[in-house]
């Protein structure tokens, strides 16, 4: 009962993230769905499957790839966006930068 | 029937990344897309009762987080040259 109800948010917030990555209007913000993708979706439904077979080799490998999407996403995102801001790409309706090297 | 929504979703961000303006769009889609295609495997392995499929899930995530970097040093190298 728990696994399921577990499952059906998991699958909203990878609805809403979808959503959110197909609508919104700037790169900066579409890493923020994608986000919520990754944590709200796919982590909460690999933490329901590793309640639902516990305690197996399932679960165990379920709680090892929980840990390495938390540690290698936010510095994939962060890697990204660095990327992008070094090669140009503003934010929408950008007033002003704090970033920028004064001359 | 949660499955089909993220088949679904899975579904949308294809889109994106398909139709991102920037490369950084694909790069952001294409992670996503992986971490929900590592989801569907572990599912899958559990129905089936198969063990291999959970290694192919660690790989398949560790080398998305690899191919992100070096996507990301490439570019950010290329335009500082």
């Amino acid at each position: 009962m728990v696994v399921q109800i577990l499952l059906y948010i998991s699958a909203v917030f990878a609805l809403i993230g979808a959503i959110g990555l197909f609508r919104f209007p700037d790169f900066y913000t579409r890493t923020h769905a994608a986000t919520v993708i990754t944590v709200g979706g796919v982590c909460l439904a690999l933490a329901a499957l590793t309640i639902s077979t516990f305690w197996n080799v399932y679960s165990l490998k379920s709680m090892i790839v929980i840990i390495l999407i938390f540690l290698t996403a936010p510095t994939a995102t962060h890697a990204i966006a660095n990327a992008a801001y070094k090669k140009d790409i503003k934010p929408r309706m950008l007033i002003k930068n704090d970033l920028e090297v004064k001359k | 029937m949660f499955m089909y929504i993220f088949y679904i979703s899975g579904f949308i961000v294809l889109l994106r990344a398909v139709t991102g303006p920037t490369f950084a769009d694909r790069v952001i889609a294409m992670n996503t897309l992986i971490n929900i295609l590592t989801f569907f495997m572990i599912y899958h392995a559990i129905q089936i009762r198969n063990e291999l499929y959970l290694d192919v899930a660690i790989v398949i995530t560790m080398l998305s987080f690899v191919g992100t970097l070096a996507i990301s040093k490439y570019i950010v190298r290329k335009v500082e040259w």
